[in-house]
């Protein structure tokens, strides 16, 4: 009897809608006029929609209750309209209000844009997308404020420093936590025997639909006590409803070296012997005896290579990404498949990734939502040994090299051989490149599920599980004839590294308007967190290989290295959020956090990190009406405090640590001193901001201004060594970073067919360092030192004076008023002086010009004002080091009384120290690097369509192809390592490339 | 409105949930460490932290290469070649920062050693046993031949004056220390000491590769001799030449050669091997023949590129950046066994060094697959002469030849045997010993403990040397610069 009511109900239900329903047909346009296709028409508050069709026409049949239509489509504003008991509706739909009415992603939720008071960059995925680099991190140069990205090494997956705001500080990391899809995930270099490698090249920044870069307190301080150093978040792409969508880009092209200075090649044959022979008499040796050596060299009549050539090469660059993406109201899809492929330019170095996408969403009633995401990635890297000074690495060999020696027998060969001319002591890096293997093997999976459930229409319930999984297999061989591996007759060893890491987040969102008239209204979100992850590291390493064609440890005899270990972090944390708006007016927001975590002792696991900030949408006021040029105005302020935890995961205990093993007996000892007081850094932002539109948005301003005060800096207080350590970290001393960001967006020109944007942006921060450990007037840092009141990378050397020009003696000053020289490098001065490793000013500008459907775009990226030391100068400068391979700049020596130089007499195999590390080798780090250039077609619609495409476009980009240098004694490009010291790491690259995209 | 808080109680709940099992959560143990206050409870926990001790010796900057290398090139015994990899440059040259890379390692290197030492000597609550007093008796001979070698390269020899700084005394860890220098002579009060305690607390053989009571005793005997101090000096000794039960080997036996060195196609080859005790790779377990203590290195757990072979060999990827001066080479007569340790190679064997090239062999297993060469400490030829010496400073002529030549005329059989008498008896004994323990790191110890002056060679083509003498600055090291910078109560060496 029930069933039966059931379906007598269930069919009069039916019956009802049938009878009830009618149907709407229409045309959405552009406020062009041209129509739009795919654009999506829903019965507002029902999964019941459409989608226009490619000439915007649609038909849509709904319940006769319907009341309101809602269209919408990518990049315009969605449009509500009445229905009425009119059957055809045509709308046109006009583009969104580009800065305000957007939504950007911010920590666990999104805003409008109007309604954010926090200082938040957010950089759409089309700008990441189509770029022959590996990482979207290295991408985000010159692309946003106050966000320095330094790409030191042109090896594919290079890991990527990053510094927003300024280096937050000394002994923990100063790079950003990054947030994959709401994960925190983890970042970085996690190699144990790769040069470098980072997590974040398993993303392929085609499938990034958008990244937010949080700068302020306001935005980072709900991330806690990670979140000090600024967060990026970075959101792949999802599906959208509506027709599947296909879209597939094809790139290739070639990378070639980056520019070298004439300083810094190599001297060629003859003016290498000239200057060795010279020195050599300059030593008291004899003439006959320096021609004897250098006929033992192969001078004269030997070879005269050019090592640049040999080990440079063009190499190839290609990527092609697929993807799919659709779905109806209830279930979207987005799914992709890439492959990138790069060689750099130096031989031995490249890198392969196979990436994929699959992100779905499945409504199952207006109360239940799931959300599902896997990311599962491989990546095959090839590094060759490539930085500093491993024998084997091909850069460090350009300079090392002398130009005599052949890496080729005369049968055509390679040539091993160790005589005094070959390579005795230096590797033939042709050889070492062909024989031997240096291979990363990379698998990492981002996975998420997610449900939400709408308690009630403005309450919802989120619970979040988001997986990373790493897993990277590192494999070195050294072949047994030539290089490292001679001596054990072969060596291989096998690396695998595996991080596990899990983030469950579970969040209450609320929104409520507190008065009737919903002027002003109430966002909130309550949540907590827990994050653990795992490392898990096998390590295993055999020698003496019974042959060469056999490279795995399985052959070799002698196992050498065979163990396990582990390491872990877990993080507890609960964390709130709350905005007031009243009228879109005034916003009013606050957060706090409380996290707790495995790195602090129980008597400082928890950390509390509040911030509040306030924004005020100046052209919403009445008495703004009339003011019509200016069409946005907002100010923001906001102050707040955030941690830093990224230190060793056991630092703070005091541990008798094992694998101190002697004579085969497992031994352990006092192997970390601890400090159970430790605790986080904690830093203190204050940010002013303005956004303000010009024109209807055709001219936007972004000014920021900020200070970030990093406290309980935790500093490797030195100590004794006498007591068997040389330091103990302690939360002293602190820092401050403070700053200005401009941001302009124009369009200067919008006609007819011809658009011409532009997009700058400025960065200045200074840093200081503002109080020491107590009693301890300065740290020196290697080549820097840490003073209050001076700039975290200081250069702290001898202080460089010149060369006695009466006998060619090297000279540094004693005082620091330069009233006195000396020869003696012990007696020289160190100074601090106001030249830094950290650039005073940096930024981009990118400019766009679109004629139908040409469009030329160039960027540029700039930085001033600080200094590079040559780290390596020891051994390319003067004859300290005789045998090796020497820069051109060395032909300026002094060679008689008079000469007015800066290349002190050559003496060989000298003890003055002249090329020790002093102000003679430090060089202006300013250039401008045009870092993009593309022109591309994109195919008009009525073209496509007769291809039965839905998009076509067509470009050639060059990327780095010009890089301006001002200082012409450099030897090396000025982009180097964060700290602005040269490594002999691989060339940037210049690239060439052709692309197609096409949409159907 | 019922929903609402039937969801918020439950998620309060969850929350507290969550709350109540955080304290495991955030617990996170290391995976390869035990916390300090809990790692040392018994006999075994003390046996481990023992070879952790012994670990330390075999740093770079200590004993597994640095140490050595030092008490040959700074003498009279090697130089560095011009073509070479950059390593002990400043040594060569004679000429030191406070910043130097060599003192710096064995200065911290050594604390390290002896903080291992000090947490051994200093565990409580451990039943007493032969075992604890053995690992125990360990301990304090690490720490008194750390505190022996820091001194006498930091400080001013005790011989030259005794009431210099010497080095901070270190018995117990403390954090906040910051110790300024004992006198010479309290340094070496305390190592005596300490050797006293161990000499008494040892009571077993474990090896060549552990602290015997013998190897104490023959330790206390090379302090002494440095003190200059020769009654003791022949106390100790003889007690170890009579009683310790240890001996040296038949000159076949000591050293048996094969294979030759060459050039083919203007590279070096290599068939050459020294054969016998200096070619065996393994430590003694139960025999006592010439080696009283030595670090053991061995296939896993050695210095790689950093042992000592491979600053001397030039195959087999050494980096072969130290050859022998010919004055050295020139000493040994061609019967001598020890010939075999200093090869001659011929011209262009050595990439950027013209003429002859003489080598060092005494540490030809470096790529050795199965073991590595272990670092000899004390030997019994050296205490030998150390008792040759003492009968010398006791005018026993006698005495002295008698033992001097116990070593001469083992290692070269058809040697007549030393017969001189006064002070040639010195210059006999020293020649004796920079024959015997050469690449040893003794010979540069011998000159500054007998304030010679002599001429360091810095190379041969073109030749460069430096002149030594007493008061040379460089003769100490720099007390480092981060000591200086960490530590206010330390006074730097003259001259940096």
């Amino acid at each position: 009897m029930r069933k039966l009511l059931a379906l007598l109900t269930a069919f009069l239900l039916f019956a009802g809608q049938l009878f009830a329903q009618k149907t709407i047909s229409g045309k959405v346009t552009d406020d062009k006029g041209n129509p739009i296709a795919n654009a999506s028409v829903v019965v507002k508050g029902t999964s019941t929609g459409t989608v226009t069709k490619a000439d915007g026409t649609y038909t849509i049949t709904v319940p006769a209750n319907a009341k309101i239509l809602v269209f919408s489509s990518v990049d315009l504003a969605p449009e509500e309209i009445t229905i009425g008991s009119q059957t055809t509706i045509n709308t046109s739909l006009k583009s969104a209000d580009k800065t305000m009415a957007e939504v950007v992603v911010v920590g666990y939720g999104t805003q409008k844009r109007s309604d954010v008071t926090s200082s938040v960059t957010k950089i759409g995925g089309d700008k990441v997308a189509n770029v022959p680099m590996t990482s979207v991190d290295q991408i985000l140069q010159g692309k946003a404020a106050g966000v320095q990205s330094v790409t030191f090494s042109g090896q594919p997956g290079a890991n990527q420093q990053i510094r927003i705001r300024g280096v937050g500080s000394f002994a923990a990391s100063s790079q950003p936590l990054f947030v994959i899809d709401g994960i925190q995930v983890n970042s970085g270099d996690v190699s144990r025997e790769t040069t470098t490698s980072n997590v974040l090249a398993s993303l392929n920044p085609d499938d990034i639909e958008s990244i937010s870069i949080l700068k302020d307190a306001a935005a980072t301080s709900i991330y806690g006590a990670r979140g000090s150093n600024g967060v990026i978040l970075i959101n792949t792409k999802r599906g959208k409803a509506g027709k599947t969508q296909f879209k597939f880009t094809a790139e290739v092209g070639q990378n070639t070296h980056g520019d070298i200075p004439s300083a810094g090649m190599p001297l060629r044959a003859d003016d290498w012997a000239a200057l060795y022979k010279e020195s050599y008499i300059n030593a008291g040796g004899s003439p006959a005896n320096a021609d004897a050596n250098l006929l033992a060299y192969g001078y004269p009549g030997g070879s005269d290579i050019d090592w640049l050539s040999l080990i440079t090469r063009k190499g190839a660059q290609q990527q092609y990404n697929i993807s799919a993406s659709g779905g109806d109201q209830k279930t979207k899809f987005y799914i992709s498949g890439g492959y990138f492929k790069q060689e750099a330019n130096v031989i031995g170095s490249d890198l392969k990734r196979f990436s994929s996408v699959i992100n779905l969403d499945h409504t199952v009633s207006n109360k239940l939502s799931f959300a599902f995401s896997l990311q599962p990635t491989f990546i095959r890297q090839n590094t060759p040994l490539s930085n500093s000074s491993a024998f084997s690495n091909p850069v460090m060999e350009f300079s090392f090299l002398r130009p005599l020696q052949n890496p080729y027998n005369a049968d055509g060969s390679l040539n091993i051989s160790t005589a005094t001319k070959d390579f005795g002591s230096l590797y033939n890096p042709l050889y070492i490149v062909g024989n031997d293997i240096h291979s990363l093997n990379d698998f990492t999976a981002n996975t998420k599920a997610e449900g939400k459930y709408n308690i009630l229409d403005n309450l919802s319930f989120t619970t979040r599980m988001g997986m990373q999984y790493i897993n990277f297999e590192e494999y070195y061989y050294n072949n047994p004839f030539h290089g490292d591996g001679k001596a054990a007759n072969g060596r291989g060893y096998a690396y695998n590294t595996r991080y596990f890491l899990y983030d469950w987040t579970n969040q209450l969102d609320y929104r409520v308007n507190l008065t009737r008239n919903k002027d002003l209204n109430l966002n909130a979100t309550v949540g907590y967190e827990a994050i653990s992850s795992k490392g898990y590291f096998v390590s295993a390493q055999s020698q003496n290989f019974p042959t060469s064609s056999l490279t795995y440890a399985a052959v070799a005899s002698s196992p050498t290295i065979g163990n396990n270990s582990a390491s872990d972090y877990t993080f507890a944390s609960e964390f709130a959020r709350a905005a007031l708006n009243y009228k879109g007016k005034y916003i009013l927001q606050g957060s706090f956090r409380r996290d707790g975590s495995s790195r602090f002792s129980q008597k400082n696991e928890y950390g509390n990190f509040p911030a509040g900030s306030i924004a005020w949408n100046v052209n919403k006021e009445n008495f703004m009406s009339d003011v019509k040029f200016i069409s946005d105005l907002k100010l923001r302020f906001s102050y707040g405090s955030a941690g830093n935890a990224e230190i060793g995961n056991y630092a703070w205990r005091q541990t008798l640590g094992y694998g101190l093993n002697y004579n085969n007996q497992p031994g352990g000892g006092f192997n970390n001193i601890g400090n159970d007081e430790l605790q986080w850094e904690a830093s203190k932002q204050t940010n002013a901001g303005i956004d303000v539109s010009f024109l209807k948005n055709r001219l936007n301003l972004n000014v920021d201004y900020y200070k970030r005060k990093i406290d309980k800096l935790i500093f490797p207080v030195p100590t004794s060594q006498t007591i068997g350590f040389s330091s103990i970290s302690k939360n002293l001393g602190a820092m401050q970073n403070s700053g200005l960001e401009v941001t302009i967006n124009a369009t200067p020109i919008a006609i007819k067919d011809f658009t011409w944007d532009i997009s700058f942006n400025f960065s200045h921060n200074k840093n200081k360092m503002v109080t020491l450990p107590a009693g301890q007037y300065q740290v020196i840092n290697g080549s820097f030192v840490i003073r209050p009141g001076q700039d975290f990378y200081t250069f702290y050397l001898r202080d460089w004076a010149g060369v006695n020009s009466a006998n060619g003696d090297p000279l540094w000053y004693t005082d620091s008023t330069h009233s006195a020289t000396t020869n003696n490098y012990n007696a020289a001065l160190r100074v601090a002086g106001n030249k830094t490793a950290t650039p005073k000013y940096f930024g981009g500008l990118s400019n766009s010009l679109t004629y139908k459907g040409f469009n030329l775009t160039f960027d540029f990226y700039y930085n001033y004002g600080n200094y590079v030391q040559d780290g390596w100068a020891a051994y390319f400068y003067d004859e300290v080091n005789p045998s090796y391979g020497k820069y051109t700049y060395n032909l300026q020596r002094w060679q008689k009384p008079g000469d007015v130089t800066n290349v002190p007499k050559l003496v060989y195999g000298s003890s003055n120290f002249s090329s020790s590390a002093s102000t003679r080798f430090l060089y202006k780090g300013d250039f401008i690097r045009l870092r993009n250039v593309s022109i591309g077609y994109t195919a008009p619609t009525r073209l496509v369509e007769k291809l039965h495409l839905s998009s076509f476009n067509f470009y050639i980009r060059g990327t780095n192809l010009w890089t301006k240098v001002y200082d012409k004694n450099i030897p090396f490009d000025p982009e180097q390592n964060i700290n602005s010291q040269s490594n002999l790491n691989v060339f940037y690259n210049k690239s060439v490339t052709v692309g197609v995209n096409i949409g159907f | 409105m019922k929903s609402v808080l039937k969801y918020s109680i439950m998620a309060l709940v969850a929350g507290m949930l969550f709350a109540s099992c955080k304290k495991d959560f955030l617990d996170k143990k290391p995976y390869t460490a035990n916390n300090l206050s809990t790692a040392i409870t018994n006999e075994n926990d003390m046996k481990v932290a023992t070879a952790g001790m012994y670990s330390a010796l075999r740093n770079t900057d200590v004993y597994a290469r640095s140490v050595l290398v030092k008490g040959d090139l700074m003498a009279d015994n090697t130089f560095v070649t011009t073509s070479n990899s950059g390593r002990y440059i400043s040594l060569n040259n004679f000429v030191f920062n406070n910043a130097d890379a060599y003192a710096g390692g064995l200065w911290s290197g050594a604390y390290v050693a002896i903080k291992y030492a000090n947490t051994i000597i200093n565990a409580t609550g451990i039943t007493a046993s032969a075992n604890v007093s053995q690992y125990q008796g360990e301990a304090y001979a690490i720490r008194a031949l750390m505190h022996f070698e820091l001194v006498r390269n930091f400080a001013t020899a005790y011989t030259v004056d005794k009431t210099k700084p010497g080095i901070p005394i270190v018995t117990s860890f403390d954090q906040n220390a910051l110790p300024a220098r004992n006198t010479v002579q309290e340094v070496y009060t305390q190592v005596i000491a300490d050797l006293e305690k161990a000499y008494t607390m040892l009571n077993q053989y474990r090896g060549t590769a552990y602290f015997s009571k013998y190897a104490a005793r023959a330790l206390e005997a090379r302090v002494y001799q440095n003190m200059g101090d020769w009654p003791n000096a022949k106390t100790m000794a003889l007690d170890v030449i009579n009683n310790s039960g240890w001996s040296m080997l038949a000159a076949a036996s000591y050293v048996a050669p094969s294979g030759s060195l060459g050039t083919s196609g203007g590279s070096a080859t290599n068939t050459y091997s020294p054969g016998g005790y200096w070619a065996n790779a393994a430590v003694q377990t139960s025999t006592k023949n010439e080696t009283l203590f030595e670090v053991a290195c061995d296939l896993t757990s050695n210095n790689g590129f950093d042992q000592i072979g491979f600053i001397y060999l030039q195959v087999g990827g050494g980096y072969g950046d130290i050859l022998a001066t010919d004055d050295l080479y020139n000493l040994y007569s061609a019967t001598d066994a020890r010939k075999g340790l200093i090869p001659r190679a011929p011209a262009g064997y050595r990439s950027g060094q013209a003429g002859n090239v003489t080598l060092c062999y005494k540490y030809p297993n470096p790529g050795n697959a199965a073991d590595k060469d272990d670092i000899k400490i004390i030997r019994l030829s050296d205490i030998i002469l150390i008792a040759a010496e003492a009968y010398y400073n006791a005018s026993d002529y006698t005495n002295a030849n008698l033992y001097l030549n116990m070593v001469a005329q083992k290692r070269d059989p058809s040697f007549t045997g030393y017969t001189d008498t006064g002070a040639a008896v010195l210059d006999d004994i020293l020649t004796e010993r920079r024959k015997e323990l050469a690449f040893e790191g003794s010979r540069f110890w011998d000159l500054v403990r007998l304030q010679k002056s002599w001429t360091k060679i810095k190379n041969l083509n073109p030749l460069t040397s430096v002149a030594v003498a007493p008061g040379n600055n460089a003769l100490l090291y720099p007390i480092p610069v981060g000591e200086l910078n960490a530590n206010p109560n330390i006074s730097q060496n003259p001259g940096y």
